[in-house]
């Protein structure tokens, strides 16, 4: 999967899970830039990611995402 | 030495003077405070200034290692420090605030069982400021780890980080990054920052002086002597401590952050006008920010993120343990167990009927003011504090329950009103909540002042604030609730 | 930096302003409460022109009726006392206000234990509530100064009536009837269960006995008659509790009426209000009785 594409899906689980239509992220937004993206939405938004994207994300690559261009980073190695 | 005292003053303003007249020579500055954070701290406790230290060196060190084990990708290593360094601080916090808690619980436990131990407690004396200082340890050592930070080389920077004289003692707990970022620049005399700064003092003089320690004399003449008041006493006093408590932890707060910011540092807020909130998450949200957002950080997103598979049910655990260790933050007993238990069972109805998710928005009428449902909330959400506070507030669980079962007992009883006391306190707590209603509900909305009077809109708030604590405020030295953490 | 000293100037001068003018306001209010502090100190202190002055703390505030010293020694009386374990520190004080404007001719003074002892509940921050006096004589700012409130008064008249608004604002509506003279009468029966007599097991204070016996010479140098007095308590220690102000009444050819182990009192639960006052019936009882040992030349 090309990196913008991944993106895109992020995007679009984003838009889903926090009922926020609208929503357009770039690498570099991050939770402060998004009302509805706190520490709670936060977990539930990897749980989606992660059936979005059949993947596994450890704790720890969880914890170290700053930003979207992080998450799609890590999204992009697996 | 208390923040609100005479021999604070004059060696907080020998500390600037000085300060300021090193500037813009930023090591200097930075030494300079280091003396004076650790000299501050002896004179408080000057057998546990050497712990400070040893404490600070170890991290300082711990957190090096890391660093260089993320360098050289030794992802194991870096792993077995950082495990490490969260052993030293819960050790260091359990050694001196919960072991004799443990023992003791752990002889009570086994005599029932017709164990008969002969263990003794060691009657430790807790380090002042033992609970803040060592969480701002291990967020360092812990922010290395998940990359947040890099590790800071100096050593004397992470030194002023951990001793930071203004918040040491209570709080607020700053995270490294933004805190090791100011060290670096030069703090240059600015003229609004003192003046902001020392608003910001005065308004937590009048918070701690006048609300939170002349409520104090009724709310402790009544809780220290339950047996002999009446249940519609002890029920007012209980409905006052929230509010006290309130008073006197954001009002030193407000303290700390000002002098920090006359010092040229900002420092993060711990309070936010928590009882304009509707439930109990709401609350935590707004309540001792710092801790919160430390224990979220640190503790509820690992637990949530590790739980996760488990859906909603996961959140609820991480929530439970989460405020467990809230509760257990604040103190070695069963009470202090039982009160984070209580505010965990809380956040339940919340999570399952999904409004923990959503970020509700204040209603308002046509004059800006909320709807009465929505007030109606807040004041539901004040009664749910204020019985979890008759729980944190009672010596043990013992006395909670003696407490609880007098209320019945004693229905009959007259109201112990203490005339003098509570209509100072009422003329104050006034003022506060009217400021609070301010800048929550008409946050655009100032004080009104005739036009050529605006500017000394400053100058006439300082005068009238020196005044108002001189007339309102206890001048007996008084230690704040929070010190014994 | 310039800019920040006017700014500081501004507010130190609006600051004496406000202090200055609202002080005023209070010290006028202070001398219309009818709260019992602010009646009892400011009458006492700055009023009474009395011939006989009761001294003491809430035991004498309650227990001696001015009506009747003056019907059996023909001479004004008034109950200067003030609740609040006032000891030594604040009387001698007072007095030193008192004697700047008249001087009474006798000085009936119930001493209590936290005169002389070191006493951890009752020490020299009890001077602190002549902080409305400071500057009015030496003796007042002597006290106010080891109570460690001289300065503050001086800087700040609001400082000096801290904590009294609300006393200040109720102004006739207070506790006390004026037309009593200073007695504060409780009405109510002591509740017997549990009691226990107080015992005063504290050392010597030097610095308190040091200003007893300048209370002392202070009253003869005046030409004041001085008689030491100790009222009835429902429980009496088995200690001699009160050897030390016998000793010193004798020193200095002092009368001292000790009436502590009364057994017209003493036992009596429906002549005290509590464990260590006498109520209404109580107080008048006693009164009359101490009125007819009373000699007063």
């Amino acid at each position: 999967m090309e990196r913008n594409e991944i993106l895109e899906k992020v995007q679009d689980v984003f838009r889903e899970e926090l009922e926020l239509d609208d929503l357009e992220l770039t690498d570099e937004t991050t939770a402060d830039d998004v009302e509805e993206w706190d520490s709670l939405s936060h977990v539930q938004l990897v749980v989606a990611l992660e059936k979005a994207f059949g993947i596994k994300f450890t704790s720890r690559e969880i914890l170290s995402w700053d930003n979207v261009g992080d998450l799609v980073d890590c999204i992009a190695k697996k | 030495m208390v923040v609100n005292s005479l021999t604070f003053l004059w060696f907080f303003l020998v500390v600037m003077a000085v300060y300021y007249l090193c500037q813009p020579k930023k090591q200097v500055q930075n030494i300079f405070l280091l003396v004076c954070s650790y000299w501050f701290y002896a004179q408080i406790d000057v057998k546990m200034t050497g712990l400070l230290g040893v404490l600070t060196l170890a991290f300082w060190l711990m957190g090096h290692g890391i660093g260089k084990a993320i360098e050289k990708e030794k992802e194991r290593q870096a792993s077995l420090l950082t495990t490490l360094s969260v052993a030293v601080g819960i050790g260091a916090l359990f050694y001196f605030k919960y072991l004799d808690f443990f023992i003791g619980s752990f002889v009570a436990a086994a005599n029932l069982i017709g164990l008969h131990l002969s263990w003794t407690t060691l009657h430790l004396v807790v380090p002042v400021g033992l609970s803040f200082f060592t969480f701002k340890l291990m967020s360092y050592t812990l922010d290395i780890y998940h990359g947040k930070i890099e590790r800071e080389r100096n050593v004397l920077d992470f030194a002023n980080y951990i001793a930071f004289f203004p918040t040491i003692l209570s709080g607020p707990i700053d995270r490294p990054k933004p805190f090791l970022k100011q060290l670096k620049q030069s703090r240059l005399f600015i003229p609004d920052n003192l003046m902001s700064g020392f608003r910001r003092v005065l308004w937590g003089m009048f918070m701690k002086m006048c609300i939170a320690d002349r409520l104090d004399l009724y709310v402790s003449a009544v809780w220290n002597n339950y047996e002999h008041h009446s249940a519609s006493s002890i029920l007012f006093a209980s409905l006052l401590y929230p509010f006290q408590m309130y008073a006197d932890f954001s009002g030193y707060s407000e303290m700390a952050i000002g002098v920090a910011l006359m010092l040229g540092f900002k420092v993060a807020e711990n309070f936010k006008r928590p009882f304009f909130t509707i439930n109990i998450a709401q609350y935590w949200s707004r309540w001792h920010m710092t801790l919160t957002s430390w224990l979220t950080d640190y503790v509820f997103m690992p637990l949530n993120i590790k739980l996760r598979d488990w859906g909603t049910n996961g959140t609820i655990a991480a929530i439970m343990l989460n405020m467990t260790f809230i509760g257990m933050w604040h103190g070695a007993d069963w009470t202090f167990f039982l009160f984070g238990i209580y505010h965990g069972l809380w956040y339940i109805p919340l999570m399952v009927s999904g409004q923990f998710f959503k970020k509700t928005k204040i209603k308002v009428n046509s004059h800006g003011w909320p709807t009465s449902p929505f007030v109606m909330k807040m004041v539901g959400n004040y009664l749910v504090v204020t019985f979890g506070l008759m729980l944190f507030h009672s010596n043990n669980i013992s006395e909670f329950w003696d407490v609880l079962c007098r209320l019945p007992q004693a229905w009959n009883g007259s109201l112990f009103f203490d005339m003098p006391t509570l209509a100072n306190a009422a003329i104050c707590s006034i003022a506060l909540i009217y400021v609070d209603i301010q800048e929550e509900w008409f946050p655009k909305k100032r004080l009104y002042l005739p036009t050529w009077a605006e500017r000394w809109r400053w100058e006439l708030t300082v005068a009238v604030e020196i005044v108002a604590i001189l007339l309102f405020g206890i001048f007996d030295s008084n230690q704040f609730i929070y010190f014994q953490f | 930096m310039k800019k920040l000293l006017l700014h500081i100037l501004i507010v130190a001068c609006l600051f004496f302003l406000f202090d200055r003018s609202l002080g005023l306001g209070l010290k006028f209010l202070y001398s219309q409460s009818n709260a019992t502090d602010e009646y009892k100190i400011s009458y006492s202190n700055a009023t009474t022109r009395d011939s006989v002055l009761f001294f003491g703390s809430s035991r004498t505030l309650h227990h001696y009726v001015p009506s009747i010293f003056e019907k059996e020694l023909g001479l004004s009386c008034y109950n200067a006392a003030d609740w609040g374990i006032k000891n030594i520190y604040y009387h001698y004080g007072q007095l030193s206000n008192i004697l700047t404007r008249y001087t009474p001719k006798a000085i009936v003074f119930e001493i209590h234990p936290c005169d002389w002892l070191e006493t951890p509940f009752s020490g020299k921050e009890r001077a602190g509530a002549l902080a409305p006096y400071c500057g009015m004589s030496d003796g007042c700012d002597e006290m106010l100064k080891l109570s460690g409130k001289y300065w503050p008064c001086l800087l700040s008249t609001v400082y000096r009536y801290s904590g009294s608004l609300p006393n200040l604002l109720t102004g006739k509506l207070g506790a006390m009837d004026r037309s009593l003279k200073g007695w504060k009468p409780m009405d109510g029966i002591l509740d017997t269960t549990g009691l226990v007599a107080e015992e005063y097991p504290f050392p010597v204070d030097q610095e308190r006995v040091a200003l007893l016996e300048r209370f002392i010479s202070t009253c003869q140098q005046h030409h004041i008659q001085l008689v030491f007095v100790e009222s009835p308590m429902y429980l009496c220690s088995a200690q001699d509790v009160f050897q030390f102000p016998r000793d010193l009444a004798a020193k200095h050819n002092l009368t001292f009426l000790d009436h502590y182990r009364d057994s017209d009192f003493v036992g009596h639960a429906e002549l005290f209000y509590d464990f260590g006052h006498l109520n209404r019936k109580g107080a008048e009882l006693y009164s009359r009785k101490l009125s007819k040992e009373l000699r007063i030349e």
